[in-house]
């Protein structure tokens, strides 16, 4: 599913940054990983390399079979809507729109009409316990539920991939569990490929293989 | 092809983020509207200036005789004195066929001195001159009731007059005047009409919304100036061009009447083409004003917009970085962006453009009803407002454009990252 080959990526500016020093990765479909290193040594970086966020300078990246690189805009748009889910540590959920509507945007992208669009965001808030508030703007919601809204926004579009980068950095233990137990869940039951970037020995646990990231490589991948 | 779905992604775009919205509709609204207010007083100027002026044949030279000021062939200055019919014909003797038409205009018992008219019951000291009856069409004035001197008052030196619209006012205080009788010294005279002076730029005789006046032969004879005039106009035939022949036709009354010829203030001589194109590029400095000051709004309503766009860009730009981390392709999104400051700035523009209309209409038809205004039906050329529209209608496109543009140049985590 995921396949990085020797990859590099350097941050320019006055004193350039050689973040991703040859990293060889490979992720097969249905996984559930978790990545973890020390702050700034490019975990970020790499899983924005997958979700074709980001570009990268040298290697080979192959997601689901295709090359990676130096797509137009167009091609990556579709890449992006039609195979990966994104959650960011900071939500990134659009402040004037409620919840249903935050939900159901990708697939407004989709071209899919306003109605069913709508019903099926209300079934995925439904489906992360936010039935009742799909009504609500993102600042009046809490941190958890903001990112459950946002989990309900990656999967509304049924992504083969589901990248998150600490999504429960902004939460306390408790709805850092619930946010575990939903991507597990969809892990679990929609065999989706699931990566999550971390901080947290406890939610590293929780997943089937754990990797370690350090100066840039890989230097520990354990199952 | 109308696309209901993006339409409606647009408008509530535009109508959940109220602020942006109403400052950039505001901005374009408030450029148009003080844009055409200041065409529309251009405008309204300048074709006053032509409207007040309009009614004076170019082609005119224009006497107004005054005290001496300088003693000259044994005649002491201070010497009062006017154009008497004798030098009428001696203009016509020396200059043949020159003289197309005239107007004349004596002031009585004196030139600037007022006198009690009274009515019944009031009363009240005014300035009394005696007109032709071609009088209105120079003097920009406006018969309010009744008529103005006829040809036959003048050929019968009938005891009528016209009366000032505020005379008239101040004599007979809730009444009609016409066909009332007014009360000079040793005579009366029949109202036949009340009149408004309508130009604040020019009138030959004394102010007429404040004057009474009455035919020139019958003021003429009854305080005995029979062949006697203070003011005359002539309008000239076209070989005799005013530029070059008011100043020949003014030595000859000097001549006549032994005036110092360097005796400038005795008598005020004008050119009415020459005093004509001098208004008009008043006339023309005042519009180039109103235009700049107008263009300045504007420009300030463009800065308005553009400062929106800075103070939004940040936030347009993360948003634009999260709707392509969910698959958005570039050209959904500039065209989303595009079509919601079209509608935002049209809309606004619009409603800019019919309150300038319409509050230039308010004004124009107020201006109507007063006297004397500067300005003659003010208004928008149609042209200049929707060419004033379209600029804006730009400006927010092009605000709406270059953030987007540069959002989706960048890379779809950096414009993520914009906070
Ligand atoms: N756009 C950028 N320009 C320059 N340097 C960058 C940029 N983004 C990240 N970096 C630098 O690259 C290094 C790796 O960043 P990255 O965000 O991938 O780290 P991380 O492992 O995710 O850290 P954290 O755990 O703190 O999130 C850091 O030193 C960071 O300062
Ligand atoms: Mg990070």
């Amino acid at each position: 599913m995921i396949d990085f080959k020797g990859i590099h990526k350097t941050y320019p500016g006055e004193v350039p940054l050689h973040v991703l020093k040859g990293v060889d990765l490979h992720i097969d479909e249905g996984e559930l990983v978790s990545i973890m290193g020390a702050s700034g040594s490019g975990k970020s970086t790499m899983l924005n390399i997958m979700g074709i966020l980001d570009d990268y300078d040298e290697g080979e990246y192959r997601l689901a079979g295709k090359l990676v690189r130096n797509l137009d805009d167009r091609t990556e748009a579709i890449y992006r809507n039609k195979l990966i889910g994104f959650i960011f540590q900071s939500f990134n959920l659009i402040y004037y729109k409620n919840a249903m509507e935050n939900v159901a945007l990708p697939l407004y992208y989709r071209g899919v009409k306003r109605k069913e669009r709508n019903d099926l965001a209300m079934e995925y808030l439904d489906k992360v316990g936010l039935a009742e508030h799909w009504h609500h703007l993102p600042m009046q919601l809490s941190g958890g539920q903001r990112q459950r809204v946002a989990i309900a926004r990656a999967l509304i579009t049924h992504p083969k991939i589901l990248l998150a980068d600490e999504p429960t950095g902004a939460l306390d233990s408790k709805t850092t569990q619930e946010v575990m137990d939903m991507l597990c869940e969809v892990n679990r039951k929609e065999g989706q490929t699931v990566v999550i970037v971390t901080h947290e020995q406890e939610i590293a646990n929780q997943t089937d293989r754990r990797i370690f990231f350090k100066d840039g490589v890989i230097y520990k991948d354990e199952r | 092809m109308f696309d209901k779905d993006f339409w409606q992604e647009v408008w509530e775009t535009i109508r959940r983020q109220k602020v942006r919205s109403l400052m950039t509709a505001f901005g374009v609204f408030w450029g148009l509207l003080i844009l055409m207010f200041m065409v529309g007083a251009g405008v309204g100027f300048n074709s006053g200036v032509t409207m007040h002026t309009k009614a004076m044949s170019s082609n005119t030279v224009g006497y107004f005789t005054f005290p001496t000021t300088i003693a000259y062939g044994g005649l002491e200055r201070g010497r009062r004195w006017v154009i008497t019919d004798a030098d009428i014909q001696a203009i016509e003797q020396k200059f043949p066929g020159s003289i197309h038409d005239q107007v004349l205009v004596l002031e009585v018992p004196s030139p600037g001195e007022t006198q009690l008219v009274k009515s019944d019951s009031y009363s009240d000291m005014v300035i009394v001159a005696g007109a032709t009856d071609n009088y209105p069409s120079i003097s920009p004035l406006r018969i309010l009731d009744g008529r103005f001197i006829s040809k036959f008052d003048l050929i019968e030196s009938r005891k009528v007059c016209v009366l000032g619209e505020h005379l008239a006012a101040k004599l007979f205080p809730g009444q009609e005047a016409v066909g009332k009788d007014v009360h000079l010294e040793g005579f009366s005279c029949k109202v036949v009409g009340v009149m408004r002076k309508t130009s604040p730029l020019f009138h030959m005789g004394p102010n007429e919304s404040e004057s009474l006046y009455l035919p020139l032969s019958t003021a003429q004879l009854l305080y005995n100036h029979w062949d006697e005039q203070n003011i005359a106009l002539f309008h000239l035939n076209e070989e005799y061009p005013s530029d070059k022949y008011y100043r020949q036709f003014g030595d000859l009354l000097y001549q006549r009447h032994s005036i110092a010829p360097n005796d400038a203030e005795a008598m005020f001589q004008v050119d009415l083409k020459a005093q004509l194109s001098q208004m008009s590029v008043v006339g023309d400095g005042i519009n180039l004003l109103l235009w700049l000051v107008g263009l300045g709004t504007l420009l300030a309503g463009l800065i308005g917009i553009a400062n929106i766009m800075m103070v939004t860009v940040k936030e347009r730009t993360q948003e634009i970085g999260v709707r392509r981390a969910l698959g958005a392709m570039p050209s959904a999104i500039i065209r989303q962006i595009m079509c919601e400051s079209l509608v935002l700035t049209l809309a606004a523009g619009i409603a800019g453009l019919v309150a300038g209309f319409w509050g230039v209409y308010l004004v124009s038809s107020r201006l109507a009803t007063e006297e004397g205004s500067l300005f003659d039906n003010p208004h928008v050329p149609f042209i200049a407002a929707i060419a004033a529209l379209a600029v804006l209608v730009a400006g927010g496109l092009l605000a709406g454009w270059i953030p987007a543009k540069r959002a989706l140049s960048i890379k779809a985590i950096e414009a993520l990252r914009e906070e």
